[in-house]
């Protein structure tokens, strides 16, 4: 199978690495060289061909293939057995719901959170419990990297050139995670989105900002969701309830929140029921609704550690959640 | 490119940014008068409203034939084919607001 993308020569890693600074092919940090064996070595774990076809993106006319996509998991630092789960994401980004606008080159400056669920989650020893949003773990720090790589050098977005963000966020370095489904009472993200338990999925959604919902005073599963209602209405995009139709919003629920559910029996769904109603109350005339066309749009995901009794709420924007599979090995 | 290199790399990227663009505006009319105006509504905050007015105002201008008016089914997504294929052939013009 033969490589496609054109070929540089540097006489050592420090002319390669000062050369793609130079040439804008870095999010500013170091990056690995993306030799052709190695890419092909990532190509061949896959067993897919480089050429082909993950998604194109219509208004940047561009095509993003196999090959595009192993490169830039070599830059960012990925082992070849990662690739599986970046290729689905990607896949996942280029859905045109999940809307690559959002994170590539509007104003706003939000980042594409990937969630990942099922068994290849503990074989690629991807972090969901302490510290789960936070550097220091390869699987995590990497996969999201290599997604955003190949937005920066395949979809063009360069801040400056097509990405114009104003601010932009420090996720788009990388940001990815795992459901810790070991710990948790429900049924995990994928397995609610119609996969079976053994499945591996990523789960794709651009995350406006972020609202911490912290509530270490309740002791009861209401009490509790009403803090997560209060949070979640006071987040999102000033006048634009979360920008989008039908969008979905994430709570990434800790230990210390959860186990309250877990000790009241508490499904995921009847969480959703609870709040639902009471998201879509208007709270006062001429406010604009949540754009959230049912309670399912609401999506849980259990994953952080012990200590601080908060949730995360993602706010989206514009994108929905989009979940793909990690397709196994072509052999 | 250095000819002697010791490490040799693929490219990242999908083509030199500065890639000519071979698309061209349309021509642009002389005058709005006896012109359709076609609205491309995204529907992010009151964007609806503003196409409205912006209608009313350019009708202060000249004498427009009437309008056309596509309203996304979801601002998550792109207009329809269907929707560009009316606004190509029934305006003679064409507005539209995109951000986020």
């Amino acid at each position: 199978m033969t490589l496609h993308a054109p070929r540089h020569q540097f006489q050592d890693y420090d002319d390669f690495l000062e050369q793609a600074y130079a040439k804008g092919w870095t999010d500013g940090m170091p990056v690995v060289p993306p030799t052709p064996d190695k890419v092909q070595r990532f190509l061949d774990y896959l067993g897919m061909p480089p050429g082909e076809l993950l998604g194109h993106v219509p208004t940047r006319e561009v095509t993003v293939t196999a090959e595009h996509v192993a490169v830039n998991a070599v830059m960012a630092g990925c082992r070849a057995e990662y690739m599986p789960v970046v290729v689905a994401a990607v896949r996942g980004f280029l859905e045109e719901k999940s809307h690559i606008h959002s994170t590539s080159g509007s104003l706003m400056g939000p980042a594409h959170l990937l969630i990942v669920n099922g068994p290849i989650r503990t074989e690629l020893e991807i972090n969901c419990k302490l510290g789960v949003f936070g550097p220091g773990f390869r699987a995590n720090a990497t996969i999201g990297r290599a997604v955003r790589l190949v937005i920066r050098n395949v979809m063009r977005g360069i801040p400056g050139f097509l990405d114009r963000a104003t601010y932009s966020t420090p996720s788009r370095y990388s940001y990815c995670i795992g459901e810790n489904e070991e710990d948790s009472p429900w049924k995990p993200l994928h397995v609610e989105r119609g996969f079976l338990p053994q499945d591996s999925t990523v789960t794709v959604f651009a995350v406006s900002e972020t609202t911490i919902a912290g509530d270490d005073a309740s002791r009861t599963p209401e009490g509790i969701l009403d803090s997560l209602v209060m949070y979640t209405r006071r987040g999102g995009v000033t006048g634009d309830k979360w920008l989008g139709d039908n969008v979905n919003v994430i709570m990434v629920m800790g230990m210390e929140h959860m186990r309250y559910f877990a000790e009241a029996g508490w499904s995921k769904q009847q969480m959703r029921d609870y709040m639902y109603p009471k998201l879509k109350e208007p709270i006062r005339p001429g406010e604009m609704p949540i754009r959230l066309g049912k309670p399912e749009g609401i999506l849980i995901v259990a994953a952080g550690g012990h200590g601080m009794a908060d949730t995360h709420i993602l706010h989206p924007h514009l994108a929905w959640a989009i979940t793909k599979p990690v397709e196994p090995r072509r052999r | 490119m250095t000819q002697h290199g010791a490490l040799v790399t693929l490219d990242p990227t999908s083509g030199p940014l500065d890639r000519k663009d071979t698309r061209k505006l349309p021509e642009r009319p002389d005058t709005l008068n006896g012109a359709v105006v076609g609205f491309v509504v995204n529907g992010l905050g009151k964007a609806d409203a503003l196409m409205d007015a912006l209608y009313e105002e350019l009708s202060n201008h000249a004498e427009l034939a009437g309008r056309v008016k596509i309203l996304k089914d979801d601002v998550s997504i792109p207009p329809k084919k269907e929707d560009f294929a009316r606004i190509v052939s029934e305006s003679t013009v064409a507005i539209t607001g995109f951000g986020g």
